[in-house]
């Protein structure tokens, strides 16, 4: 440890400005492009200034410079605070920081704010790829502390010194890890960042929505079943439902949302179903909704959600990080009764509107109700109707009737929509569900991307109560028998949907292995989990006033003694007289002596800059080789003198 | 500084001044020069042919006064050739040993690296004992015995590296490089080197040169100094670039030539700036890079840079 107030050499300007571009890096990406351009102008400026040049820099420009770069910041973001402007001020307080860095007390306070800036980075994600770049960030840091504190090393020397000190760090972080008390929910939360999220959208279903999902490969959730996993095709995942046409949109008819922890929905059918209950875990990526996605039909649901007079699964807030929750699904089920008013809101159309497809519903009137299902399901699969991921964009008043009759080409909403507005014709309630189906088995756990959304309907019949029935399937079987990328033209699909190119798909899924274990196990390490593994461990109570001190008490002791033996051990040599007066000369003349540099060339180096000193310095360097190196203590007195009788240096 | 002290450093000064009208331009590699002969140390001069290694030996040998042999070495150079050999006298009917060219107070080795590695080993126990020892017989070399061997640089045809055992008993490496364009100038249009070689005058006897030799070991070594040279040698046995790091014998050697650069710097105390003008031309030849095997000057010049002065 060397004394706080050292003046820092160019060195180590050099690498405070190296190991800050490490440490920006992940945030200027995610500024708009002209501010990142900007700052790091800054930070390449600032850092090839010589530390004689910085001695010159007044006090109060800093000030006016963080004025500045708070503007440009509110220029970027319209706000100093939250996750966009908090960060950005943030790094351009401490990008500012490096020009006013003159002695190793601003080093040490700049490496902290760049440990900060490390952290705070997990606020653009929490990927594995983004840890392992702050694991590098911090070897740079601690690298950098370690060349400042005066233990200069070659450079690979000391960056095998600082990953070996980051990793005699890891036992007491894994112990922090598994052991710090989790919160049941984070104390603030994230707000959430203004780009658009794709996914299923919980307000409305129009024609064409989740065809345009289809471009998306995105993960939408990932699975994992307890028992042996469904066939593919019964993987029906419920999400929003609707049941309110408007001639155009499917929407629902009330807003189902709950702001309370505690849901109560009253008019909740009851469901009975055969088979035994398969259990599951979703990790559901975050998609700002406030709804959750479980298997078609959840009978035991997550604490603290609820199931919706729809029957769908509610969350009481949107879902801004990645949620882990387990649920049970009977995928044979029934509804014994539903109340009247939600009959009759299934059974609601428009007034007017489309009456090509009411006059071939009202062909079906005589049927019983369930004989008029299948009349309009064999209506779609004898008249030449085509499965495609591009349909023709439908623009009359009367779309149903032109999907019908004219187009005869559509996606999974097309279908859903069209056939649940002729069931409602044909008097058969009838409601458009939507979700995702299908996914693909990754090792020992599933994917479901955003490309499977899927929209199917479910029809009211007496006897059965709520019955799912998807038009898609009788159109084109192999999209739900084989998944999407058997059932359209191959190359409108995005990549990882694809058949081709088998062994790069492969390698991106292997890789997602590694992703879910990282969900799983480091970002989803949660209150549950954390009892869960404890109590393996044989700790009961956990959360136990006695066990925290116990627990909290001893790490304190132990890093306490261990710290208090490296200061004991580490002490710092105090330095000889002549040396004490040599940083005296060092600070008079603002001018710091590089670690290897002989005191000669210090000397000339300072002469030449203030020439006028030039005799005086030649003297002081005299006294001072006379004191040091030929033991002539007697010379030590004249030395300070010369030293206290420097005119010091006026700050500009 | 005794009188007497006082007198052998002119007139060591005066050798100086000699050497610097033959060799132009080149002031720091002779002062160098002179501290490897006051360490007791022997001398490798490494440059490409034509920039006056030759000269140079020449010259030492007469600014100091001592007797002086050359050998050629030559890729045919056989021991016997080197140290002498023992011929049968038929009068007396005994061996009489004759001695080689070896031995001499000043032994010019030029283009050491022509000579095979037998030849070069058997300059080997001469450089660190001064004795060589032929039919089991001990034979005493002269004192002062210096090697000052030149080399050229290794890629060049027909030579064989000389290995690390030989390199390590030479104290210092010098390049004498190309002079700068006024040397040159000067160097072109003044005497020719021969005629100048020949006016030269002994500036000492061989006896007040081992007096001067003496005279170092009382220059003082202080503690900082003494941390700055542990720190340094420390770092080349650290440096994962190099095979090994410097040898016990190259730090001793180390303490003296900073000793003999102080006294001819005119001051009783080493300082660091003295280690700093030794410790290129003596590690730049020992410390051999683990990648090719080879000797890299700049790498001394960048641990000077990287090691801080305690």
């Amino acid at each position: 440890m060397v004394k706080a107030h050292t003046l820092l050499a160019l060195q180590h300007q050099q690498w405070l400005s190296i190991t800050l571009a490490i440490c920006s890096l992940p945030h200027l990406v995610q500024q708009p492009p002209w501010l990142a351009a900007c700052l790091a102008l800054v930070l390449l400026v600032f850092s090839s200034l010589s530390p004689d040049w910085r001695s010159r820099i007044p006090r109060w420009s800093t000030w006016l410079l963080a004025g500045v770069v708070a503007t440009l910041v509110w220029q970027a973001h319209n706000t100093l605070v939250g996750r966009e402007g908090g960060v950005a001020v943030l790094l351009a307080l401490a990008i500012v920081k490096l020009l006013e860095t003159r002695t190793r007390r601003d080093a040490r306070a700049l490496l902290l704010l760049m440990f900060l800036l490390t952290g705070v980075a997990f606020l653009h994600g929490q990927e594995p790829w983004q840890a392992a770049y702050a694991l590098l960030a911090s070897v740079a840091i601690i690298a950098c502390a370690q060349h400042i504190e005066n233990q200069i090393l070659p450079l690979g020397n000391n960056l095998k010194a600082s990953g070996r000190i980051l990793l005699e760090g890891i036992p007491i972080a894994i112990l922090l890890f598994v052991l710090f008390p989790r919160l049941p929910s984070p104390l603030w939360a994230v707000p959430d960042s203004q780009q658009a999220r794709t996914g299923l959208s919980g307000e409305a279903m129009t024609p064409g929505n989740i065809a345009n999902l289809i471009q998306d490969d995105s993960i939408a959730f990932r699975v994992s079943f307890q028992g042996p996993a469904p066939d593919s095709a019964a993987l029906y995942w419920r999400g929003p439902v609707f049941d309110d046409f408007d001639g155009e949109q499917w929407k629902p008819a009330y807003a189902e949302t709950a702001p309370q922890a505690a849901i109560r929905f009253t008019q909740v059918p009851q469901i009975s179903g055969e088979g035994p209950g398969i259990q599951y875990t979703i990790t559901l990526e975050p998609n700002q909704q406030p709804w959750l996605l479980a298997l078609d039909m959840p009978v035991q649901i997550p604490a603290g959600t609820a199931l919706s007079n729809r029957l769908q699964l509610i969350n009481p807030s949107p879902i801004t990080e990645r949620k882990r929750y387990t649920a049970t699904s009977l995928l044979r089920w029934q509804t014994r009764h539903d109340t009247d008013e939600q009959i009759m809101r299934s059974l609601t159309l428009p007034v007017a509107g489309n009456p090509q497809a009411r006059a071939l519903a009202s062909r079906w009137a005589s049927l019983p109700p369930a004989a008029r299902v299948q009349a309009g399901l064999q209506w779609l699969q004898t008249q030449g109707y085509r499965y495609t991921l591009s349909p023709p964009l439908l623009q009359s008043r009367d779309r149903v009737d032109e999907f019908l009759f004219q187009s005869k080409l559509g996606f999974c909403e097309h279908y859903a929509s069209a056939f649940a507005f002729l069931m409602r014709a044909a008097q058969v309630p009838a409601r458009v569900v939507t979700g995702y189906q299908g996914g693909k088995a990754n090792g020992d756990y599933w994917i479901v991307r955003q490309a499977e959304a899927h929209a199917w309907v479910e029809v009211w019949l007496a006897e059965q109560g709520w019955q799912r029935v998807d038009p898609t399937f009788v159109v084109a079987p192999s999209r739900i028998n084989e998944g999407l990328a058997n059932a359209v033209n191959t190359a409108e699909l995005p990549f990882m949907l694809r058949n081709d190119n088998a062994w790069l798909r492969l390698a991106r899924l292997r890789l997602d292995v590694l992703v879910n274990h990282w969900n799983q196990w480091v970002v989803g390490f949660d209150q549950q989990k954390q009892q869960d593994l404890l109590k393996k461990l044989g700790i009961e109570d956990f959360l136990s006033l006695s066990f925290l001190a116990w627990l909290f008490g001893g790490l304190l002791l132990t890093l306490g003694g261990f710290a208090g033996w490296l200061l004991y051990k580490h002490r710092p040599a105090r330095l000889d007289a002549p040396s004490r007066a040599l940083r005296q000369l060092e600070r008079k003349l603002q001018l710091p002596r590089e670690p290897s540099e002989t005191v000669s060339d210090y000397l000339a180096r300072a002469s030449s800059q203030r020439p006028s000193l030039a005799r005086r310095l030649q003297q002081i360097g005299a006294l001072y080789l006379a004191c040091r190196y030929a033991e002539q203590a007697e010379k030590l007195g004249a030395l300070r003198r010369a030293i206290a009788a420097l005119p010091a240096r006026s700050r500009r | 500084m005794s009188p007497q002290s006082r007198e052998l450093l002119q007139r060591l000064h005066a050798a100086e001044q000699q050497l610097n009208g033959i060799i132009l331009g080149k002031a720091p590699t002779l002062r160098l020069a002179l501290v490897c002969l006051l360490a007791q140390g022997h001398l490798l001069i490494e440059d490409v042919p034509g920039v006056g290694k030759t000269t140079l030996a020449h010259a030492l040998a007469t600014v100091l006064g001592l007797k002086f042999a050359r050998v050629q070495f030559t890729s045919d150079l056989l021991p016997a050739d080197l140290l002498g050999v023992s011929v049968y006298e038929r009068q007396t009917e005994q061996f009489r040993f004759h001695p080689g060219p070896i031995f001499t107070q000043l032994l010019l080795a030029d283009e050491i690296n022509r000579a095979t590695p037998k030849t070069q080993s058997a300059l080997l126990e001469a450089m660190a004992e001064q004795q060589v020892t032929i039919d089991g017989q001990s034979n005493p070399l002269p004192k002062p015995f210096f090697v000052i061997a030149t080399q050229n640089p290794q890629n060049q045809i027909g030579t064989f590296a000389l290995p690390e055992s030989q390199l390590d008993r030479f104290l210092l490496r010098l390049e004498l490089g190309y002079p700068d364009a006024r040397a040159e100038r000067a160097l072109l249009t003044g005497q020719s080197r021969r005629d100048l070689l020949a006016g030269l005058q002994p500036a000492l006897t061989p006896a007040q040169l081992l007096a001067a030799q003496r005279t170092i070991e009382d220059i003082k070594l202080a503690e900082p100094v003494l941390d700055y040279i542990q720190a340094l040698i420390a770092a080349t046995r650290e440096d994962q670039r190099f095979s090994c790091g410097l040898s016990p014998r190259a730090a001793l050697g180390l303490v003296q030539a900073c000793k003999a650069a102080a006294w001819l710097a005119n001051r009783s105390m080493v300082i660091p700036e003295d280690v700093q003008q030794v410790f290129p031309a003596l590690a730049g030849h020992r410390l051999l890079l683990r990648q090719s095997g080879r000797a890299d000057p700049h790498c001394a010049l960048q641990l000077l840079r990287v090691v801080a002065i305690p």
